[in-house]
């Protein structure tokens, strides 16, 4: 018990997002603009003298859109988890976590060149977009009632209505209690929590069919919601517990991150590598043993050729490496090993996407290549930039959250 | 400071001298707890322990407690868990009783994973479990202790820290000194009374009796057992006695033949009989295609209604299978059971059916051909692909046995057979050279 009496946290010494950098969000913004359009301009048809690909470009584009969507997704989860269970230890990063969420703001401008794609009639990225296709095929006529370019862009608007609504009251509501310190605010997010939970898994669950399943044009699981889930948790924790890091590094935060903090967060990134695991092989398992060629189909492609290989790696990678690395609570609680699993996560969280979505693209190579890393360096850049302009000058941490306290002396064993 | 007085010091039990076994100093609360532990752990002692009614955090740094070797053994038993069921499956569906299920491999990673996982999970929480208290020295039946009435509270509200006296750094005086300057509430002594710690006569005469008891309820499933009952059988489980499945041969109201046994669906090879092989499954010289299997039944007729005669099809004449003496010892025991009756052990075609039947063909009561013999000349010339035919599809009055008799005991008869036929067709030159020298030595 090394902190009996903590001492109250000072605004000041804390310190606030503005103290990052000088104006990071506007170089960031500058950076990621510039990446994505020359990943665009290198992909144009007219320069196919540079071995671009239009729809290359896209396929990459809806991959690192997925990607980055996933951190504010599951930073909401989490946020609503750590309110309805009245979580203690949580509080001294929860800002953090508040920040990752106001991700949802700069995503869904990201989205929107996707919603114009739709409605051009641009039919290579997603089949059912592809009216000369679907009028030829009886199931996805069938199916055309609910993919279709309206329903799509109003069900994408709820999506993001509903993040972005929850982001901004989850941030501002806690915002206000840096002010006031009234305790009410926690208790009235307690409901908020409990909704963020609800309205989390129906959107994530639908807008991963919109996004991802509705790229192959007959596949379907009724699992992949679950599995995309468990893609969020990967990501989240291990992009929350990478800045935690960074930031104690650079000397923030250590007034009140502690290492039981960090082991807690460590164990989160744990979880959701073993649920992840999990997740992925009971729908493998299930397809494997029905064998039933409509199944069948989307694993048939994952499992031949480069994309093969890659299913290989993350069996492997994601999942039995991660596993045993991070099984030792001593491995947990050392800063500089979880500073490389982060990163190491980040990675595999990214190919794991790149391995569901990319194969629809082409089944034969894996079309790795600069498209893929200038629009992952353009859109985490416009991200960072979106979430740092939203978060300003607030306080790195909730210093007035009535579970400060209990927070600080947490001590875990 | 009292000092609670020992009361068997003035009863003087015989069974031993009292001992001095622990000094217990309480506190008033976990942080004074904390502070006692950690100047305890700093002195050195080894031998000591804190005792509080729920977990302190801290009190394990404050302790000075070596980590806990408790996730070793949790891995390795995890580790054993998961060896286990790969092992099990290995064993029981890859090696010892090879089983087909749902056309998936025998061994398969896949359909292996969820034992590997549960066995890995349930190892890995009986290790925790029983290391958790095997590590702590629990159950603990007996705490001396537990003699000092106010340690009792422990469980409900206070906090004690004892040092043992087996510690070697245990002194009567000093240590209770030492104990004293901790500014604890109170300083209990706790005393061992010397009293015998020999487990009492009852208990075995107790768990003897239990024992004799165990007995009845398996003598009484043993008696039930064993002598009949006029009673209907009991069922523990109904649904498992009474399943509501179809049975082999049984009908079927679902589909619109009425058979429960479904036939393969056209186009579809059951796993198994991918009969390809022409030679081994026909009796037929591999090239042959324009012979079909319509034309090897008997009876059977061409385009114009004329009887088909297979005298000429290509039959193969050499075995396509391994031809050894185990094969003939095979085939002779095919032939006894399913042709002797009729065709005679000889092959004469006098079976004990045969004869019967005869008896009552002469009387009018039957209409039975007699078997032609093998040593007849048109049998003996048959190759021997069509003498496997006939064994699979009949011939005249006699029924196939394709369905009764696999494909290999088919081929072993039919070497038997030939073995039939070369006992009364042999001449000296069939005899090998050294048995015939032993034929000639014991002739008188």
């Amino acid at each position: 018990m090394a902190h009996h009496h903590p001492v109250k946290l000072d605004a000041e010494a804390v310190g606030n997002f503005n103290d990052l950098g000088e104006a990071p969000e506007r170089t960031a913004l500058v950076v990621g603009i510039i990446a994505v359009v020359l990943a665009a301009f290198l992909s144009m048809p007219v320069t196919d003298s540079l071995s671009g690909n239009w729809q290359h470009f896209l396929f990459s584009y809806l991959v690192n859109f997925c990607y980055v969507t996933t951190f504010p997704l599951g930073a909401l989860f989490f946020i609503g988890v750590q309110y309805v269970l009245r979580a203690g230890w949580s509080v001294v990063v929860r800002r953090l976590m508040e920040v990752i969420a106001l991700g949802a703001l700069p995503c869904a401008i990201l989205f929107l060149p996707l919603i114009a794609l739709v409605w051009s009639g641009y039919g290579e990225l997603w089949p059912w977009n592809d009216k000369v296709l679907v009028a030829g095929d009886h199931l996805m006529l069938r199916r055309a009632g609910w993919m279709n370019p309206t329903l799509f862009s109003v069900r994408a608007i709820f999506y993001f209505a509903v993040w972005i609504g929850l982001s901004r009251l989850l941030f501002l509501k806690s915002v206000r209690q840096d002010q006031t310190g009234d305790p009410k605010i926690t208790n009235s997010l307690e409901g908020w929590g409990a909704l963020t939970i609800f309205l989390f898994a129906v959107t994530a669950t639908f807008a991963s069919f919109d996004w991802i399943v509705s790229l192959d044009k007959y596949w379907f699981s009724t699992i992949y919601g679950v599995y995309f889930f468990a893609g969020c948790l990967v990501g989240f924790f291990s992009l929350l517990n990478l800045i935690v890091l960074l930031m104690l590094k650079a000397g923030k935060l250590s007034s009140a991150v502690t290492v039981e903090h960090r082991h807690n967060i460590s164990k989160g990134m744990f979880f959701a590598t073993c649920f992840w695991g999990y997740i992925s092989f009971s729908q493998y398992l299930l397809y494997w043993y029905a064998n039933i060629p409509e199944e069948t189909s989307w694993y048939l492609v994952r499992q031949q050729g480069g994309w093969g290989f890659l299913a290989y790696v993350l069996i492997v990678g994601h999942f039995a490496i991660p596993f045993a690395g991070m099984l030792s609570r001593s491995v947990k609680r050392n800063a500089n090993y979880m500073l490389f699993w982060s990163c190491y996560m980040l990675v595999m969280h990214w190919l794991d996407l790149y391995w569901q979505i990319m194969p629809n693209m082409t089944a034969t190579v894996v079309p790795f290549g600069l498209t893929e890393i200038l629009t992952l360096v353009g859109m985490v850049a416009i991200v960072f930039a979106g979430v740092m302009w939203q978060a300003g000058g607030t306080s790195l941490i909730a210093i007035k959250d009535p579970r400060l306290e209990e927070s600080m002396s947490f001590h875990d064993i | 400071m009292a000092i609670a007085e020992p009361d068997h010091v003035a009863e003087k039990k015989p069974a031993g001298e009292p001992k001095l076994v622990s000094l217990l100093a309480e506190f008033a609360g976990p942080h004074e707890l904390m502070h006692a532990a950690e100047k305890v752990r700093d002195t050195g002692f080894t031998k000591w322990d804190c005792y509080s009614a729920f977990p302190v955090h801290g009190i394990d740094d404050a302790m000075g407690t070596k980590p806990t070797r408790l996730p070793f053994i949790v891995l390795c038993a995890a580790l054993c868990g998961g060896t286990t069921a790969i092992g099990m499956q290995w064993f029981t569906n890859a090696y010892d009783y090879p089983f087909m299920i749902s056309g998936k491999p025998f061994f398969s990673i896949p359909s292996d994973m969820p034992v590997v996982f549960e066995l890995s999970v349930l190892f890995s929480a009986f290790a925790a479990l029983l290391g958790m208290l095997g590590l702590n020295g629990l159950p603990q039946l007996y705490n001396t202790k537990f003699k000092v009435d106010k340690f009792r509270r422990v469980t409900d509200d206070k906090f004690f820290l004892g040092i043992e006296s087996q510690d070697p750094q245990f002194d009567a005086v000093k240590t209770k000194a030492f104990l004293e300057g901790l500014h604890p509430v109170e300083l209990e002594e706790c005393w061992d009374s010397g009293e015998s710690r020999a487990i009492p006569p009852i208990f075995f005469k107790t768990l003897a009796m239990l024992g004799l008891l165990s007995i009845i309820p398996i003598v009484l499933v043993a008696q039930l057992r064993a002598l009949p009952s006029n009673l209907p059988r009991l069922h523990g489980q109904w649904d498992m006695d009474h399943q509501p499945k179809l049975k082999t041969q049984k009908r079927s109201e679902l589909f619109a033949d009425g058979r429960g046994m479904r036939l393969p669906i056209p186009g579809t090879i059951a796993v198994g009989e991918l009969d390809t092989d022409r030679a081994l499954y026909k009796g037929l010289q591999p090239a042959s295609t324009e012979v079909t299997d319509d034309m090897l039944l008997p009876g059977a007729v061409d385009a114009n209604g004329e009887a088909i005669k297979n005298d000429n099809f290509p039959w193969v004449t050499e075995f396509p299978v391994e031809i050894n003496a185990e094969l003939m010892a095979r085939g002779q025991q095919r032939y006894n059971i399913y042709c002797a009756p009729c065709h005679g052990f000889e092959g004469d075609g006098n079976g004990l059916v045969t004869q019967r039947a005869m008896e009552l063909t002469g009387v009018g009561r039957a209409a039975w051909v007699k078997p032609v013999s093998y040593h007849s000349d048109p049998v003996r010339m048959q190759p021997v692909g069509r003498l496997f035919n006939t064994i699979s599809n009949g011939q005249g009055r006699m029924p196939g046995y394709a369905s009764q008799i696999p494909e290999k005991d088919r081929w072993a008869i039919v070497l038997y057979l030939k073995a039939l036929m070369k006992s009364r067709d042999g001449s000296p030159d069939d005899i090998p050279d050294d048995v015939k020298a032993t034929l000639t030595q014991s002739a008188p």
